[in-house]
């Protein structure tokens, strides 16, 4: 952000000079490779980071693994089941052989690697669009209840308080069966888990933004005139990265398991188009018989989820190298704190 | 303090009226057309009317809302035909697949919750507090960073993964227990703990990393003040001192989050109760969302919701109560 001020409209324009000069937009160019040395720098990290992208390769290169194989998601095989035990995998470890790396599916017989990596596109994207909504009403809401003044911020902040104490596991429980059918189920698995978990976000946002305003930086892009949209976007937003990031950065890995766990109720996710959360399901009724088919999703979602915490994790600390890990202080939990706790048991 | 406690009881009022609304909207205004589900498959047009008649759903949304609130207040009659019911007094209506009162039903389903999130609690509270203070005799050692790194782990796990781990390994593969099958106290105290151990765990190793963060911060805090140096200089054991004092810095927080974790596993723990076939509220709620059966969900989703404002309340208050400088 070197070349401010340079906004194609004519006229009179808020004078950017004196608040970019101290604003934090200009640390922000230099700021991310310095977070990406800084993270690379741990060797933890480093794990972390190298498994989230093969991961992310994985899932994108979905066809051309399964074409590798030589087998796709979808087709029945039913000359690899036994069918005296009532269609559980030949041989051993869940059938797995040279032409089925991780075995196939009880019953179907369907090819469990290439299952695994479509079902990473769809827990992936559908954990992705859930968080990038998340953040963008997060934002939304944040930034107002921090800047539109103090009646907007009190019946905002109300708001949010009410988003957080709402059992939002049973809302989209409910939700989920209500919708009909013909909705595209990933779209609206992220449309939900969007809707009931902004929340957290936009309480972070707001008191970031209401410590970012009271900067002098601020005080001079006001003085010249700035727009509030000005001041949103050039003065707090800057400011607003590294406590967004950190929070979204494990808000995916918490979507993921919603994902995987809504489809596990059975509520996600509809067959046949495959996803872990339903994998994990169909093993329960097999674990005794065929326990490979049980481990493979669950050690899989499991991996990728502590992949990404750990990342969220490296992030939070590449972007705040100050906060050395010693005593943290006990806050007492604040009034209806209870963020995604329903969801977790 | 009885200002506090009002001011909070009355927040904790608006927050029901408003969940209460929330939960009206999603169930009867946006699947359309509740009487059709009511009504079954092969519904002729004329009966269709009776039942949106006696359902209500041809009155004003906001009519409706009100006798939705009336009724849940005062109860209400319903006619089914020939004969007048009268639903007593938290009336949440009649399943559409069973037409029973869902009031009972959640009645029936609710001393499972309870046997589970108590046990549970029991066992979190032990294993955090016991890591936490374990982790606080040495801060910043080998075991302290171990045992921080196992309960994050765990915690992160999503609970139906752990459940599934603990199922392969506790019954197919060191078969110490068999597959869980609820039994209720009243018939056999030693079937119903032998029976909920697996559940128990696996919701207390998900749940315990809290207490253990909680715990060890709060004692190294405590730790660091005045009267432990006094105490130390006194020559009391180390051990005595965080038992005895350090780990007061510590209970209110605890407390606090106790009580607001039970209010929420009560609730319905979903996932854990569908992993092990629990008949709990968790269970329920699945089921009768996959057949549509939305008084159920709704009357699910309404005392969840009252129980986790209740729950907030009543940590409102515990923290009031154990630490003065919050009542403001």
């Amino acid at each position: 952000m070197t070349t401010t001020g340079t906004t194609p409209h004519s006229g009179i324009q808020p004078g950017p000079v004196p608040a970019d000069a101290v604003s934090p937009s200009t640390r922000s160019a230099g700021g991310a490779a310095a977070v990406l040395r800084r993270l690379w720098a741990r060797p933890g990290s480093r794990i972390a980071l190298v498994a989230v992208i093969l991961l992310v390769l994985a899932a994108i290169a979905a066809p051309l693994l399964t074409s590798l194989e030589g087998q796709d998601p979808d087709s029945y095989h039913d000359e690899l089941l036994n069918s005296v035990t009532g269609g559980s995998p030949l041989g051993s470890f869940g059938g797995i052989s040279s032409h089925h790396w991780l075995g196939v599916e009880p019953t179907t017989g369907r090819d469990l690697f290439a299952r695994l990596v479509y079902g990473a596109r769809i827990s992936l994207s559908v954990a992705a669009g859930a968080t990038i909504g998340q953040l963008l009403l997060g934002l939304l809401v944040g930034l107002s209840a921090g800047l539109a003044g103090r009646r907007i911020d009190a019946l905002l902040s109300r708001f949010t308080d009410l988003a957080l104490s709402l059992p939002s596991l049973f809302f989209s429980i409910a939700l989920l069966a209500v919708v009909p059918a013909s909705f595209p189920r990933p779209l609206l698995l992220s449309i939900i888990l969007a809707a009931f978990g902004w929340a957290p976000t936009a309480r972070i946002v707001r008191a970031e933004t209401m410590v970012l305003r009271e900067r002098e930086y601020v005080s001079a892009a006001l003085l010249t005139g700035a727009s509030s949209w000005w001041i949103a976007r050039r003065e707090i937003l800057p400011g607003l990265v590294a406590p967004v990031v950190t929070y979204t950065a494990l808000a995916l890995p918490a979507n993921m398991v919603a994902e995987a766990g809504l489809s596990f109720l059975g509520l996600g996710v509809k067959p046949p188009t495959p996803s872990w959360g339903q994998m994990l399901s169909g093993a329960t009724t097999w674990f005794q018989v065929d326990p490979t088919y049980v481990l493979i999703p669950a050690l899989t979602l499991l991996l990728c989820v502590l992949a990404f915490t750990a990342l969220g994790e490296s992030l939070r600390v590449a972007l705040d190298p100050k906060a050395v890990r010693t005593v943290k202080s006990a806050k007492t939990p604040g009034r209806f704190r209870i963020t995604g706790k329903a969801a977790k048991r | 303090m009885t200002r506090f406690l009002l001011r909070r009881l009355f927040g904790a009022l608006g927050v029901l009226l408003a969940l209460s609304a929330v939960v009206y909207a999603i169930f009867y205004l946006i699947p359309g057309d509740p009487a059709v589900l009511a009504c079954g498959k092969g519904c002729t047009a004329p009966q269709l009317e009776a039942v949106r008649h006696s359902l209500g759903t041809d009155r004003p949304i906001v009519v409706q809302y009100w006798t939705f609130l009336t009724t849940l207040v005062a109860g209400h009659s319903f006619n089914t035909g020939p004969t007048t019911v009268w639903c007593s007094a938290p009336c949440l209506g009649y399943s559409y697949q069973s037409s029973e009162p869902v009031t009972q039903m959640l009645l029936q389903r609710l001393p499972v919750d309870v046997s589970l999130t108590l046990g549970a609690a029991v066992m979190w509270l032990l294993l955090g507090i016991g890591a936490g203070l374990y982790s606080a005799r040495r801060p910043g050692s080998l075991r302290d960073r171990a045992t921080t790194f196992t309960v994050l782990t765990l915690s992160s796990t999503p609970v139906f993964i752990l459940a599934l781990f603990l199922l392969v390994v506790a019954c197919v593969w060191l078969q110490v227990l068999p597959f869980p099958n609820y039994v209720p106290i009243t018939e056999d105290p030693g079937q119903w703990a032998q029976n909920l151990i697996l559940p128990w765990l696996a919701i207390a190793l998900v749940s315990a990393a809290t207490y253990a963060r909680l715990t060890r911060s709060g004692v190294l805090e405590t730790l660091s003040l005045d009267h432990i140096r006094t105490l130390r200089a006194y020559g009391w054991s180390e051990r005595r001192i965080v038992t005895r004092h350090a780990i007061r810095g510590a209970l209110p927080t605890l407390a606090t989050m106790a009580a607001m974790d039970i209010g929420t596993t009560m609730a319905g723990a979903v996932f854990t109760e569908t992993m092990f076939g629990l008949p709990g509220l968790g269970k329920l709620v699945v089921d009768s969302a996959s057949s549509l059966d939305l008084p159920v969900v709704c009357g699910i989703t309404l005392l969840a919701g009252t129980l986790i404002i209740l729950a907030n309340t009543a940590a409102d208050v515990l923290n009031a109560a154990l630490d003065p400088r919050v009542r403001i």
